[in-house]
């Protein structure tokens, strides 16, 4: 049988509606974005991948949100990542690519959990973490032996998950406007959730249990980071960087050494360690992305099984002041549209942000294939459009008829409740109340 | 007080003195022409810390958009003069 000869790979991060596909949310989102906080990062899935091809092949990264795709280049093989609002636009390049020849792969997290859909549209897919799967994929693919599926059925130790090619972009020039991809540099130094909430798939797809990098392998990629993308912000890609508190104080103790700023995802729970916090503010932390996602209690009470967000509601306030009193900015996450919210969760939301004086993110409950709300949503007959709407998984979108109030009332209230919060009379508010705490530390 | 804090003469040099210690960049690094975003990395939310120790530092109230409409640090720094000057 005839080998293949593995040259050059394509890694393709396909491109998807950045806020919303709905015109009258879309339209107010980008009209407010000055106040608003997007975040652009590039595919860390993709970044992994290149940390696993051999130096000898030519590799060509195309993030689609910035850069358009040229089907008549020559590739021996096309791999494209995809979250589910990708999957799609995966689908269309994957028919481009193979009708001229070229092998096309595809892994991520739709391909994930719906591996029988991907396979009718690629050459080969990837279930799972791709640490292991990817370089026997390249194995076989030279010996002409692939498969059709890998699938990753053990989770990977990830003290052996490789470097991040964050030198591959260098051939870019950050500094220019119109080529100014990124705000933020992904790393991500562990991977597992226990909480197990019913809208996501963390859990899911890399298990309860905390998996971590060691502290050498996370100092290299911040210092390479740093080489490569001086200025950026990194964004710790972690669900959650401080499960293990053990770990995290080593971890922050490394990063203040490294001169620094970042920005992480957390549960409110650090507002009670004040150790903690002050080492967070020291190490260089911006703010913390917290999904507080309702403050309505019976929301909390039934999104994940031990009802750990719940538990936490009372304690709200006055964890946001003690982590804003370290000099940290707290930026909430908050869903609308979840089976307890009335017409009044606008309302509730944008005077709780207020004030608590924090920024954020406001989402739309969003059913992702997979997880167990899409099951719920299906088996409730209360999905609003036929299989698959993937690209409308935007989490600014309504998917699903909201139990308490119509679509319209969600949109409409969704929208009144950015307008209310991202402007700069608000924005002037908040940053007011941290300059009176930043003058004091 | 810091070290890029001690001169009162040299308005230019706590500025960017302050920048660079919470954008954690060598104040040797920061020239006029520096991009304040895209070089440093300094957004509407670092950028508050920056105004709020520079409004300590000088007395002075600071617009808190203000570093969301300048470019280059030598623009913030004149912004920051003319503050000095009507003071």
């Amino acid at each position: 049988m005839k080998n293949n000869k593995v040259s050059s790979i394509c890694l393709v991060s396909p491109r998807r509606e950045s806020w919303s596909t709905t015109p009258k949310i879309r339209r107010v989102l980008q009209e407010k974005n000055k106040f608003l906080k997007a975040w652009y990062t590039p595919s860390l899935s993709i970044l992994t991948i290149a940390g696993m091809i051999p130096s000898e092949v030519h590799i060509t990264i195309i993030d689609e949100d910035f850069e358009s795709l040229n089907f008549d280049q020559s590739f021996d093989i096309v791999a494209i990542s995809a979250m589910t609002q990708q999957a799609l636009r995966a689908y269309e390049i994957a028919r481009e690519f193979k009708k001229r020849g070229v092998f096309v792969i595809l892994g991520g997290i739709h391909a994930s959990v719906f591996p029988s859909e991907a396979i009718n549209h690629v050459d080969a897919v990837f279930v799972g973490e791709a640490e292991k799967t990817f370089p026997q994929f390249l194995e076989d693919f030279q010996k002409n032996e692939q498969k059709r599926i890998y699938i990753q059925e053990e989770k990977i130790d990830l003290t052996e998950s490789p470097m991040p090619r964050y030198d591959i972009f260098k051939r870019k020039d950050y500094f220019k406007d119109s080529k100014s991809f990124y705000n933020m540099i992904p790393i991500q130094t562990s991977r597992g959730c226990p909480h197990d909430c019913e809208f996501c798939l963390v859990t899911k797809i890399y298990g309860p249990k905390f998996r971590k990098k060691n502290i050498a392998q996370i100092r290299a990629e911040v210092l390479e980071v740093k080489k490569h993308f001086p200025g950026k912000l990194i964004m710790f890609a972690d669900d959650n960087l401080f499960l293990d508190r053990k770990y995290s104080k080593e971890l922050l103790n490394e990063l203040k050494t490294l001169k620094v700023r970042w920005v992480a995802q957390s549960d409110i729970a650090v507002g009670s360690d004040d150790e903690l916090l002050e080492l967070i503010y020291e190490s260089g932390c911006l703010f913390l992305l917290i999904g507080f996602e309702s403050i309505n209690p019976e929301n909390l009470k039934t999104m994940n099984k031990s009802s750990w967000k719940y538990k936490q509601l009372n304690n709200y306030p006055m964890y946001i002041e003690n982590i804003q009193k370290h000099g940290i900015i707290v930026f909430g996450s908050f869903i609308f549209g979840l089976d307890n919210d009335d017409n009044n969760v606008f309302k509730n939301v944008v005077e709780f942000m207020d004030r608590n004086n924090i920024t954020g993110q406001l989402t739309i409950a969003t059913p992702l294939p997979g997880s167990r709300m899409m099951e719920r949503l299906q088996s409730e007959d209360r999905l609003l459009y036929e299989f698959p709407f993937w690209d409308k998984c935007s989490f600014f979108d309504v998917l699903y008829k909201p139990e308490k109030m119509t679509k319209s009332e969600l949109e409409d209230g969704f929208v009144w409740a950015y307008q209310e919060l991202f402007n700069e009379s608000s924005f002037s508010k908040r940053a007011k109340y941290l300059k009176s705490i930043y003058k004091n530390i | 007080m810091s070290d890029y804090m001690d001169s009162d003469e040299n308005i230019s040099h706590t500025i960017k003195g302050t920048i660079g210690k919470i954008a954690r960049f060598d104040q040797s690094e920061i020239s006029d022409d520096t991009l304040i975003r895209d070089e440093l990395g300094v957004d509407s939310l670092m950028g508050i810390e920056i105004l709020a120790k520079i409004e300590k530092y000088y007395d002075i109230s600071i617009n808190e958009s203000s570093l969301l409409d300048v470019e280059r640090v030598g623009e913030f720094v004149s912004l920051i003069e003319s503050k000095l000057d009507k003071k």
